[in-house]
């Protein structure tokens, strides 16, 4: 009857969990930091070193900050839709909004080398990317919000999300076919996916929108409660089903736009966290999953981040490959394992 | 207490149902002027398609009906706000809820949503009413078990008790008994009477099972040929109305049983 009582002990153990996680990603990564000196740095004494002073401040504490907030975006906006769609195999990619971001950056990538030389070089710094992300993002959500208030049904909805992606893939490809090859390289390393890139500046933009679509999803917690049993038993116990819908795809989008403007398109974490989460804490209450898929979200985000760093050596590999390789097998295992995903 | 019974919650005035479909009106049926009372148990019955379905959705505000009023404790439904219709009003749908990790407690806890506060907290009167729905409906040995883990007779219940919950004048099912056999179909419906009657609950539901319907009833409601015709069970098998229901090829209505049988 008092959810959260239940939930405790898991709540306070996979917090510790995070704090763990959280630390050892920082501890780890291609240059050798001894432990103790790692401590010193990060409770404020500082080390005699200044580079590994500045590797773990500048650049290994934002990148697990992104790897958190990143995790946490895409598993409430996976969350949202899975529950939105009434379909266990949503995720934020089904309403075309990552693709919606993956043509605005392709637009400015290789659509700007369409355009003369100068002009192509000038629009393509991080922040313009950043921007055009967003702007695609927006850009498919307005026209999904205007297809939501026409169709009443979210299974055509559904599809109409994955029509979409169809459309923006497609003229990505198209783009991609008449474009030079250092640019179509360029659009292909975004698409790897990157932690790594922001700065603290960066950071505060990407937290403002996190905490900006988190603030949406909490809003609708009641509301997404009540469409577990259908819109019309929603609609029966006071819940204004349209301004619902409105709000869950507004927060979808906000969390799923930011995401992927600042760390390229990460696939299956989104469709992955919330059954993941579901394992463990066994209940439909959005008041519990929510904070509890965030929690999960960002500790994947930071385990998928560590192997892609692969410690102590120069290699670093695509993010968005090892979030496949990891929720792939997961999705799989949790379709053969429980057959039909209850939730 | 008995003046209490006799006092009318649901009524409509010249009501006629349908729907609208590329700016034209398409009429499903005109519908007798109803006066339900409080306590009262209402069959909805007619063949496939005669509109029961749209009858209800209209009753429940789920569709928009052509002509008329309908009217809940004297006030038009239409000058309901979406919360106050839902403290006056619960419905059991023909949807299954899509959840079904829910337990039961969970779900019925959710026919509380119109008294909780924005993030859906049970305050200590929520909590008495979910354990009193509970105790009426002997749900307690169902109580932690998931909806996917219920028989449909089961859920059923539990959707019943949910609406219970939600503490309205009136209950509104759409077809509560299919999928159930014999014996849980009339399980379902006498515990339909049972809330009308001791819960003072004006109880509206629509079924195919005429011979439970006319044991059960206090009134029904036929649809036949957009027409509608409102009475109690007796008076109106006297008048005939069921033989009319369906062609009389295959099936006619026997009146000393008020069962339907087959032409041989």
């Amino acid at each position: 009857m008092k959810p959260f009582r239940k939930y405790r002990f898991t709540f306070t153990g996979i917090g510790l969990l995070f704090i763990l996680i959280f630390l050892v990603n920082l501890s780890l990564g291609s240059v050798h930091i001894p432990l103790p000196a790692f401590f010193d740095i990060f409770l404020g004494s500082g080390s005699d070193n200044e580079s590994w002073n500045y590797i773990v401040l500048n650049y290994r504490l934002p990148k697990a900050i992104t790897a958190v907030l990143v995790g946490a975006c895409l598993s409430i906006s996976g969350l949202l839709m899975q529950t939105f769609f009434r379909n266990p195999l949503a995720g934020p990619f089904v309403l075309g909004i990552s693709s919606g971001a993956s043509l605005g950056v392709a637009l400015i990538i290789m659509g700007g080398g369409l355009l003369s030389g100068v002009a192509g070089s000038i629009l393509t710094d991080d922040i313009t990317i950043a921007l055009a992300a967003s702007a695609g993002s927006l850009l498919v959500l307005s026209a999904v919000l205007l297809v939501a208030f026409r169709v009443r049904d979210t299974m055509a909805l559904l599809i109409i999300g994955l029509m979409f992606s169809s459309l923006t893939s497609a003229v990505v490809g198209i783009l991609a076919y008449f474009t030079r090859m250092e640019k179509l390289q360029q659009y292909i390393f975004w698409s790897y996916g990157s932690l790594g890139d922001l700065s603290w500046s960066q950071l505060l933009f990407f937290s403002i929108f996190t905490l900006l679509g988190t603030f949406f999803a909490i809003i609708v917690i009641k509301q997404l409660n009540a469409l577990l049993l259908g819109e019309n038993y929603a609609r029966s116990m006071g819940v204004n089903v349209k301004r619902s819908r409105f709000q869950i795809i507004l927060a979808a989008s906000i969390l799923t736009g930011a995401a992927t403007a600042y760390a390229g398109p990460i696939a299956f974490v989104g469709l992955a966290v919330p059954h993941l989460t579901r394992q463990l804490f066994n209940t439909s209450n959005h008041k519990i999953l929510l904070p509890a898929v965030m929690l999960f979200g960002g500790m994947l985000m930071l385990i998928c981040d560590s192997i892609a760093q692969w410690p102590f050596s120069e290699v670093a590999l695509p993010i968005n490959a090892i979030t496949s390789i990891v929720g792939a097998p997961v999705v799989i295992w949790l379709l053969v394992r429980k057959r039909k995903m209850i939730f | 207490m008995m003046e209490e019974k006799y006092h009318s919650i649901l009524s409509s005035k010249d009501l006629v149902i349908g729907y609208h479909k590329d700016k034209e009106d398409f009429l499903v049926s005109r519908v007798t002027d109803l006066n339900i009372m409080k306590g009262e148990l209402v069959g909805v019955v007619g063949a496939n398609g005669a509109g029961k379905s749209t009858l209800l959705r209209s009753i429940s505000g789920i569709q928009p009906f052509l002509k008329g009023t309908i009217s809940l404790n004297n006030k038009p439904v239409k000058q309901y706000s979406a919360i106050e219709l839902a403290r006056e009003l619960s419905v059991v749908v023909t949807e299954q809820p899509m959840a079904k990790n829910l337990t039961a407690i969970e779900l019925i806890a959710l026919g509380r949503q119109p008294y909780t506060d924005w993030i859906g907290n049970l305050s200590q009167n929520d909590r008495e009413h979910l354990n009193q729905v509970i105790r009426q409906l002997d749900l307690e040995p169902l109580k932690n078990k998931a909806c996917y883990e219920m028989s449909d007779g089961q859920l059923q219940k539990v959707l019943i008790a949910r609406a219970l919950a939600q503490d309205t004048s009136t209950i509104i099912l759409d077809e509560p008994t299919t999928h159930l056999d014999i014996y849980h179909k009339t399980y379902i419906l006498k515990l339909l009477k049972k809330i009308a009657h001791e819960h003072g609950k004006a109880v509206i539901f629509s079924t195919h099972e005429i011979d439970l319907a006319i044991q059960l009833c206090d009134k029904m409601l036929i649809m036949n040929n957009k027409e509608t015709y409102y009475d109690e069970p007796c008076r109106l098998i006297e008048k005939g109305l069921f033989s009319r229901l369906f062609p009389a090829d295959l099936i006619y209505f026997d009146k000393k049983s008020g069962t339907f049988r087959v032409r041989k």
